[in-house]
Protein backbone atom coordinates (compact mmCIF):
# COMPACT_ATOMS: atom_id res chain seq x y z
CA UNK A 1 0.00 0.00 0.00
CA UNK A 2 2.91 2.27 0.78
CA UNK A 3 4.79 1.32 -2.23
CA UNK A 4 1.33 2.17 -4.27
CA UNK A 5 0.56 5.66 -2.62
CA UNK A 6 4.65 6.96 -2.84
CA UNK A 7 4.66 5.52 -6.15
CA UNK A 8 1.34 8.05 -6.86
CA UNK A 9 2.97 10.77 -5.31
CA UNK A 10 6.47 10.49 -6.97
CA UNK A 11 4.41 9.80 -10.76
CA UNK A 12 2.58 13.29 -9.82
CA UNK A 13 5.60 15.20 -8.84
CA UNK A 14 7.41 14.26 -11.63
CA UNK A 15 5.29 14.26 -14.46
CA UNK A 16 3.49 17.56 -13.72
CA UNK A 17 4.06 21.09 -14.74
CA UNK A 18 2.87 20.18 -17.98
CA UNK A 19 -0.60 22.37 -18.44
CA UNK A 20 0.97 24.40 -21.36
CA UNK A 21 1.09 21.41 -23.70
CA UNK A 22 -3.00 21.64 -23.36
CA UNK A 23 -4.80 21.73 -26.40
CA UNK A 24 -8.58 21.70 -27.35
CA UNK A 25 -10.38 18.90 -26.03
CA UNK A 26 -10.79 16.01 -27.24
CA UNK A 27 -14.25 13.40 -26.97
CA UNK A 28 -15.53 10.76 -28.86
CA UNK A 29 -14.02 8.38 -31.30
CA UNK A 30 -10.53 8.67 -29.20
CA UNK A 31 -8.50 5.67 -28.95
CA UNK A 32 -5.78 5.62 -26.59
CA UNK A 33 -3.39 2.89 -25.45
CA UNK A 34 -1.63 2.24 -22.60
CA UNK A 35 0.09 0.58 -19.50
CA UNK A 36 -0.73 0.04 -16.01
CA UNK A 37 -0.05 -1.54 -12.57
CA UNK A 38 -2.61 -3.20 -10.87
CA UNK A 39 -1.93 -3.56 -6.82
CA UNK A 40 -4.55 -6.47 -5.08
CA UNK A 41 -5.46 -6.84 -1.45
CA UNK A 42 -7.20 -9.77 -0.90
CA UNK A 43 -10.38 -10.15 1.48
CA UNK A 44 -9.26 -13.58 2.71
CA UNK A 45 -5.82 -14.03 1.87
CA UNK A 46 -3.47 -15.46 4.99
CA UNK A 47 -0.75 -13.06 5.60
CA UNK A 48 1.60 -11.59 3.13
CA UNK A 49 2.50 -8.63 0.84
CA UNK A 50 -0.31 -7.04 -1.68
CA UNK A 51 0.12 -8.51 -5.18
CA UNK A 52 1.88 -6.62 -7.88
CA UNK A 53 0.81 -6.42 -10.67
CA UNK A 54 1.61 -5.42 -14.85
CA UNK A 55 -0.66 -4.62 -17.73
CA UNK A 56 -1.80 -3.16 -20.70
CA UNK A 57 -5.21 -1.53 -21.79
CA UNK A 58 -6.94 0.76 -24.26
CA UNK A 59 -9.48 3.17 -24.37
CA UNK A 60 -12.39 4.39 -26.54
CA UNK A 61 -14.48 7.05 -25.99
CA UNK A 62 -18.05 7.26 -26.53
CA UNK A 63 -19.04 10.99 -25.80
CA UNK A 64 -17.74 13.73 -23.60
CA UNK A 65 -19.15 11.97 -20.40
CA UNK A 66 -18.52 8.37 -21.05
CA UNK A 67 -15.04 6.43 -21.31
CA UNK A 68 -14.89 3.04 -22.42
CA UNK A 69 -11.27 0.99 -20.50
CA UNK A 70 -10.38 -2.58 -22.19
CA UNK A 71 -7.69 -4.00 -19.78
CA UNK A 72 -5.48 -7.26 -19.45
CA UNK A 73 -3.67 -7.93 -15.87
CA UNK A 74 -1.22 -10.18 -14.62
CA UNK A 75 -0.98 -9.97 -11.01
CA UNK A 76 1.13 -12.36 -8.61
CA UNK A 77 1.14 -12.40 -4.89
CA UNK A 78 2.87 -14.52 -2.50
CA UNK A 79 2.14 -15.34 1.59
CA UNK A 80 4.17 -17.26 3.90
CA UNK A 81 2.08 -20.82 2.37
CA UNK A 82 1.10 -20.18 -1.13
CA UNK A 83 2.03 -18.41 -4.60
CA UNK A 84 -1.23 -17.01 -6.00
CA UNK A 85 -1.28 -15.58 -10.06
CA UNK A 86 -4.46 -13.61 -10.91
CA UNK A 87 -5.20 -13.02 -14.42
CA UNK A 88 -7.89 -10.38 -15.53
CA UNK A 89 -9.22 -9.57 -18.76
CA UNK A 90 -12.13 -7.36 -18.92
CA UNK A 91 -13.87 -3.76 -19.70
CA UNK A 92 -14.88 -0.99 -17.80
CA UNK A 93 -17.43 1.94 -18.53
CA UNK A 94 -16.10 5.11 -16.80
CA UNK A 95 -18.56 8.19 -16.52
CA UNK A 96 -17.14 11.57 -16.16
CA UNK A 97 -19.61 13.58 -13.49
CA UNK A 98 -17.93 16.84 -13.28
CA UNK A 99 -15.57 17.99 -15.65
CA UNK A 100 -15.64 17.59 -19.42
CA UNK A 101 -12.60 18.88 -20.55
CA UNK A 102 -9.29 17.26 -21.15
CA UNK A 103 -7.39 19.51 -18.33
CA UNK A 104 -5.88 18.56 -15.36
CA UNK A 105 -7.51 16.36 -12.79
CA UNK A 106 -10.44 14.54 -13.82
CA UNK A 107 -12.81 12.11 -11.40
CA UNK A 108 -14.57 9.41 -12.68
CA UNK A 109 -16.63 6.63 -11.49
CA UNK A 110 -16.41 3.17 -13.01
CA UNK A 111 -18.24 -0.37 -13.29
CA UNK A 112 -17.79 -3.02 -15.57
CA UNK A 113 -17.24 -7.01 -16.14
CA UNK A 114 -14.06 -9.30 -16.42
CA UNK A 115 -13.20 -12.63 -16.45
CA UNK A 116 -10.58 -13.99 -14.36
CA UNK A 117 -8.33 -16.63 -14.39
CA UNK A 118 -6.51 -18.37 -10.53
CA UNK A 119 -3.90 -20.51 -9.97
CA UNK A 120 -2.90 -20.87 -6.28
CA UNK A 121 0.32 -23.43 -5.80
CA UNK A 122 1.96 -24.42 -2.71
CA UNK A 123 5.33 -22.60 -2.13
CA UNK A 124 6.07 -26.16 -0.38
CA UNK A 125 5.70 -28.69 -3.35
CA UNK A 126 4.98 -26.76 -6.67
CA UNK A 127 3.33 -29.97 -8.02
CA UNK A 128 0.24 -29.03 -5.68
CA UNK A 129 -1.72 -26.31 -7.26
CA UNK A 130 -5.11 -25.69 -8.18
CA UNK A 131 -6.68 -22.92 -10.61
CA UNK A 132 -10.03 -22.15 -11.99
CA UNK A 133 -11.89 -19.72 -14.29
CA UNK A 134 -14.55 -17.33 -13.60
CA UNK A 135 -16.04 -13.91 -14.31
CA UNK A 136 -16.14 -11.04 -11.98
CA UNK A 137 -17.88 -7.58 -11.75
CA UNK A 138 -15.84 -4.70 -10.45
CA UNK A 139 -16.71 -0.81 -9.79
CA UNK A 140 -15.14 2.18 -7.84
CA UNK A 141 -13.55 5.81 -8.11
CA UNK A 142 -10.77 7.29 -9.87
CA UNK A 143 -8.97 10.31 -12.06
CA UNK A 144 -7.26 11.41 -15.13
CA UNK A 145 -4.48 13.86 -14.75
CA UNK A 146 -3.84 15.06 -18.08
CA UNK A 147 -0.54 16.12 -19.25
CA UNK A 148 -1.15 16.91 -22.58
CA UNK A 149 -4.29 16.75 -24.59
CA UNK A 150 -2.72 13.63 -25.91
CA UNK A 151 -1.16 11.71 -22.67
CA UNK A 152 -2.72 11.25 -19.00
CA UNK A 153 -2.49 9.51 -16.21
CA UNK A 154 -5.20 7.37 -14.12
CA UNK A 155 -5.05 6.56 -10.38
CA UNK A 156 -8.09 4.42 -9.48
CA UNK A 157 -9.31 2.24 -6.27
CA UNK A 158 -11.83 -0.56 -7.45
CA UNK A 159 -13.16 -3.17 -5.32
CA UNK A 160 -13.89 -6.42 -7.58
CA UNK A 161 -16.30 -9.44 -6.98
CA UNK A 162 -16.23 -12.79 -8.14
CA UNK A 163 -19.37 -13.62 -9.57
CA UNK A 164 -18.50 -17.83 -9.81
CA UNK A 165 -16.85 -20.38 -7.98
CA UNK A 166 -13.50 -19.60 -6.17
CA UNK A 167 -10.52 -21.02 -4.46
CA UNK A 168 -9.93 -20.47 -0.57
CA UNK A 169 -6.82 -21.68 0.91
CA UNK A 170 -6.29 -23.27 4.38
CA UNK A 171 -3.70 -23.99 6.54
CA UNK A 172 -3.75 -27.67 8.50
CA UNK A 173 -0.64 -28.99 10.36
CA UNK A 174 1.48 -26.78 8.53
CA UNK A 175 0.16 -28.01 5.21
CA UNK A 176 -1.64 -25.88 3.07
CA UNK A 177 -5.25 -26.90 1.42
CA UNK A 178 -7.18 -25.77 -1.71
CA UNK A 179 -10.78 -25.57 -1.66
CA UNK A 180 -13.42 -24.40 -4.28
CA UNK A 181 -16.30 -22.93 -2.77
CA UNK A 182 -19.52 -21.72 -4.95
CA UNK A 183 -21.19 -18.77 -3.81
CA UNK A 184 -21.54 -15.16 -6.33
CA UNK A 185 -20.56 -12.06 -4.63
CA UNK A 186 -18.00 -14.13 -1.64
CA UNK A 187 -14.74 -13.18 -2.67
CA UNK A 188 -13.44 -9.94 -3.50
CA UNK A 189 -10.42 -8.09 -3.63
CA UNK A 190 -9.66 -4.30 -3.98
CA UNK A 191 -7.80 -2.81 -6.92
CA UNK A 192 -5.40 0.18 -7.00
CA UNK A 193 -4.42 0.89 -10.55
CA UNK A 194 -1.60 3.77 -11.75
CA UNK A 195 -1.56 4.07 -15.45
CA UNK A 196 -0.20 5.80 -17.61
CA UNK A 197 -2.38 6.41 -21.56
CA UNK A 198 -1.78 8.05 -24.66
CA UNK A 199 -3.98 8.84 -27.90
CA UNK A 200 -3.06 7.60 -30.57
CA UNK A 201 -6.06 8.59 -32.75
CA UNK A 202 -9.94 8.80 -33.48
CA UNK A 203 -11.83 6.09 -34.56
CA UNK A 204 -14.46 8.41 -35.91
CA UNK A 205 -15.10 11.89 -35.92
CA UNK A 206 -17.55 13.57 -33.78
CA UNK A 207 -20.84 15.40 -35.26
CA UNK B 1 19.74 -8.45 -43.26
CA UNK B 2 22.38 -6.50 -41.18
CA UNK B 3 24.16 -4.11 -43.92
CA UNK B 4 20.33 -3.16 -45.61
CA UNK B 5 19.49 -2.00 -41.56
CA UNK B 6 22.61 -0.25 -41.60
CA UNK B 7 21.78 1.36 -44.77
CA UNK B 8 18.56 2.36 -44.00
CA UNK B 9 19.69 3.92 -41.29
CA UNK B 10 22.32 6.03 -43.35
CA UNK B 11 19.82 6.62 -45.46
CA UNK B 12 17.17 8.10 -42.77
CA UNK B 13 20.43 10.08 -41.46
CA UNK B 14 21.25 11.99 -44.62
CA UNK B 15 18.05 12.78 -45.92
CA UNK B 16 15.89 14.11 -43.37
CA UNK B 17 17.16 17.76 -42.36
CA UNK B 18 17.54 17.11 -38.58
CA UNK B 19 16.00 19.15 -35.77
CA UNK B 20 18.31 20.56 -33.34
CA UNK B 21 18.86 18.50 -30.11
CA UNK B 22 21.35 21.23 -29.01
CA UNK B 23 18.53 23.49 -28.38
CA UNK B 24 16.34 21.15 -26.74
CA UNK B 25 14.15 19.86 -29.06
CA UNK B 26 13.11 16.13 -28.36
CA UNK B 27 9.99 15.96 -30.05
CA UNK B 28 9.90 13.16 -33.07
CA UNK B 29 13.58 11.92 -31.93
CA UNK B 30 13.77 8.48 -31.82
CA UNK B 31 16.83 6.70 -29.67
CA UNK B 32 18.29 4.01 -28.35
CA UNK B 33 20.84 2.77 -26.03
CA UNK B 34 22.89 -0.50 -24.93
CA UNK B 35 24.96 -1.02 -22.14
CA UNK B 36 25.77 -2.75 -18.79
CA UNK B 37 23.93 -1.95 -15.71
CA UNK B 38 25.02 -2.98 -12.01
CA UNK B 39 22.38 -3.60 -9.49
CA UNK B 40 22.30 -4.16 -5.70
CA UNK B 41 19.35 -5.63 -4.37
CA UNK B 42 18.17 -3.88 -1.47
CA UNK B 43 17.69 -6.88 1.07
CA UNK B 44 20.58 -8.60 0.85
CA UNK B 45 24.46 -8.08 -0.32
CA UNK B 46 23.55 -9.55 -3.61
CA UNK B 47 25.14 -7.25 -7.03
CA UNK B 48 23.80 -8.00 -10.65
CA UNK B 49 25.24 -7.13 -13.77
CA UNK B 50 23.00 -6.96 -16.38
CA UNK B 51 23.25 -6.60 -20.35
CA UNK B 52 20.18 -4.36 -20.99
CA UNK B 53 18.72 -1.73 -24.31
CA UNK B 54 15.68 0.26 -24.61
CA UNK B 55 14.51 2.45 -27.45
CA UNK B 56 12.41 5.80 -27.00
CA UNK B 57 10.51 7.37 -29.05
CA UNK B 58 9.70 11.40 -27.61
CA UNK B 59 6.02 12.47 -28.75
CA UNK B 60 6.29 15.61 -28.07
CA UNK B 61 9.52 17.32 -25.98
CA UNK B 62 8.61 16.37 -22.52
CA UNK B 63 7.21 12.85 -22.81
CA UNK B 64 8.67 9.92 -24.33
CA UNK B 65 7.43 6.07 -24.37
CA UNK B 66 9.99 3.68 -24.07
CA UNK B 67 10.98 0.02 -23.77
CA UNK B 68 13.57 -1.78 -21.89
CA UNK B 69 15.03 -5.34 -22.26
CA UNK B 70 17.72 -6.83 -19.77
CA UNK B 71 19.45 -10.26 -19.11
CA UNK B 72 21.34 -11.19 -16.56
CA UNK B 73 25.18 -12.19 -17.36
CA UNK B 74 26.21 -12.10 -14.20
CA UNK B 75 26.26 -12.10 -9.89
CA UNK B 76 28.12 -12.14 -6.84
CA UNK B 77 26.10 -12.93 -3.46
CA UNK B 78 26.50 -14.48 -0.58
CA UNK B 79 22.84 -15.34 -0.61
CA UNK B 80 23.43 -19.14 -1.35
CA UNK B 81 21.00 -18.95 -4.75
CA UNK B 82 21.69 -17.97 -8.31
CA UNK B 83 19.28 -15.86 -10.70
CA UNK B 84 22.10 -16.50 -13.82
CA UNK B 85 19.98 -16.13 -17.35
CA UNK B 86 17.30 -13.95 -15.78
CA UNK B 87 15.79 -11.34 -18.11
CA UNK B 88 13.31 -8.47 -17.83
CA UNK B 89 11.17 -6.62 -20.39
CA UNK B 90 9.54 -3.40 -19.58
CA UNK B 91 8.09 -0.42 -21.05
CA UNK B 92 7.37 2.90 -19.14
CA UNK B 93 6.80 6.52 -20.25
CA UNK B 94 9.41 9.92 -19.36
CA UNK B 95 9.18 13.03 -18.53
CA UNK B 96 12.17 14.99 -20.44
CA UNK B 97 13.59 18.05 -18.81
CA UNK B 98 15.39 19.31 -21.91
CA UNK B 99 17.41 22.21 -21.51
CA UNK B 100 19.98 22.82 -24.50
CA UNK B 101 22.02 19.92 -24.55
CA UNK B 102 20.99 18.57 -21.36
CA UNK B 103 17.99 16.66 -20.88
CA UNK B 104 17.11 15.32 -17.40
CA UNK B 105 14.54 12.64 -17.62
CA UNK B 106 12.42 10.52 -14.97
CA UNK B 107 10.03 7.56 -15.69
CA UNK B 108 7.60 4.95 -14.64
CA UNK B 109 7.35 1.63 -16.38
CA UNK B 110 5.97 -1.77 -15.58
CA UNK B 111 6.73 -5.20 -17.40
CA UNK B 112 7.54 -8.67 -16.52
CA UNK B 113 10.69 -10.52 -14.93
CA UNK B 114 11.70 -14.16 -16.35
CA UNK B 115 13.39 -15.46 -12.83
CA UNK B 116 15.70 -18.09 -12.69
CA UNK B 117 16.34 -18.84 -9.36
CA UNK B 118 18.74 -21.43 -8.79
CA UNK B 119 19.68 -23.09 -5.27
CA UNK B 120 17.50 -20.85 -2.90
CA UNK B 121 15.36 -23.59 -1.96
CA UNK B 122 18.25 -25.88 -1.62
CA UNK B 123 19.88 -23.29 0.69
CA UNK B 124 15.83 -22.68 2.93
CA UNK B 125 14.65 -26.29 2.92
CA UNK B 126 16.69 -29.17 0.46
CA UNK B 127 13.24 -31.26 -0.11
CA UNK B 128 11.39 -28.57 -1.71
CA UNK B 129 10.22 -29.90 -4.94
CA UNK B 130 9.70 -26.58 -7.58
CA UNK B 131 10.19 -25.15 -10.69
CA UNK B 132 13.38 -22.29 -10.77
CA UNK B 133 11.41 -20.53 -13.62
CA UNK B 134 8.94 -18.17 -13.06
CA UNK B 135 7.21 -14.90 -14.55
CA UNK B 136 6.88 -12.74 -12.25
CA UNK B 137 5.63 -8.84 -12.88
CA UNK B 138 7.54 -5.73 -11.67
CA UNK B 139 7.01 -1.95 -11.74
CA UNK B 140 9.94 0.27 -11.25
CA UNK B 141 10.94 4.51 -11.49
CA UNK B 142 13.90 5.72 -13.34
CA UNK B 143 16.10 8.87 -13.20
CA UNK B 144 18.55 9.81 -15.40
CA UNK B 145 20.50 12.40 -17.50
CA UNK B 146 21.36 12.84 -20.87
CA UNK B 147 23.94 14.97 -23.04
CA UNK B 148 23.32 15.53 -26.15
CA UNK B 149 26.33 16.45 -27.91
CA UNK B 150 26.19 15.85 -31.70
CA UNK B 151 22.94 15.38 -33.95
CA UNK B 152 23.06 11.40 -33.90
CA UNK B 153 25.14 10.72 -30.57
CA UNK B 154 24.33 11.78 -26.78
CA UNK B 155 25.86 10.61 -23.53
CA UNK B 156 23.67 9.27 -20.85
CA UNK B 157 23.90 8.28 -17.24
CA UNK B 158 20.78 6.39 -15.62
CA UNK B 159 19.50 4.63 -12.31
CA UNK B 160 16.61 2.12 -12.29
CA UNK B 161 14.55 0.87 -9.44
CA UNK B 162 12.69 -2.30 -9.74
CA UNK B 163 9.87 -3.35 -7.17
CA UNK B 164 9.19 -7.23 -7.39
CA UNK B 165 8.08 -10.12 -5.16
CA UNK B 166 9.63 -13.27 -4.70
CA UNK B 167 7.15 -15.93 -5.91
CA UNK B 168 8.88 -18.39 -3.69
CA UNK B 169 7.95 -16.36 -0.36
CA UNK B 170 6.96 -13.33 0.80
CA UNK B 171 9.76 -11.23 0.24
CA UNK B 172 10.73 -8.26 -2.07
CA UNK B 173 13.57 -8.85 -4.89
CA UNK B 174 13.91 -4.98 -5.18
CA UNK B 175 16.90 -3.61 -6.47
CA UNK B 176 18.74 -0.30 -8.04
CA UNK B 177 20.52 -0.57 -10.95
CA UNK B 178 22.72 2.06 -12.86
CA UNK B 179 24.70 2.44 -15.98
CA UNK B 180 26.22 4.98 -18.07
CA UNK B 181 27.21 5.33 -21.84
CA UNK B 182 26.77 6.22 -25.37
CA UNK B 183 23.73 6.44 -26.93
CA UNK B 184 22.20 7.17 -30.61
CA UNK B 185 19.43 8.53 -32.04
CA UNK B 186 17.71 9.45 -34.77
CA UNK B 187 15.32 13.06 -35.04
CA UNK B 188 12.46 12.11 -37.28
CA UNK B 189 10.97 15.85 -37.63
CA UNK B 190 12.31 18.86 -40.03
Amino acid sequence: MNYVVLLFCCMFLLFSNAQDDLKSAIGAGDFSLGIRSTTSFFDNTNSGLPGIGTGGDFRIRLSDRVNTDWFADYIMSTTNYLKRNDFHIGWSVMFYPFNYSNRGFKPYVLAGHCFDYSQFIDLKNFNHSDDRWSSAIQGGLGTHYYFTDRFDMIFQAQYMMHLGTHLESEVVNSEIQFTTEKGALSEGHLLLTLGFNYKIGKLWEQD
Amino acid sequence: MGARLILLFICISTFLKAQDVSNGERKGLIKATGSLYKSNMLNGSISHFYLGGNAEYFFSHKYSFRGDIYLLIGEKNNAGYSMKNTSMLSAGFNRNFSKGKWCPTIGFYTGVTNLHMVSLLQTFAPDFNHPTVQLIPHIGISAGVQYYFYTYFHFFAEARYVHQLNPFQPTLLDEISYTGGLGFQIPLLK
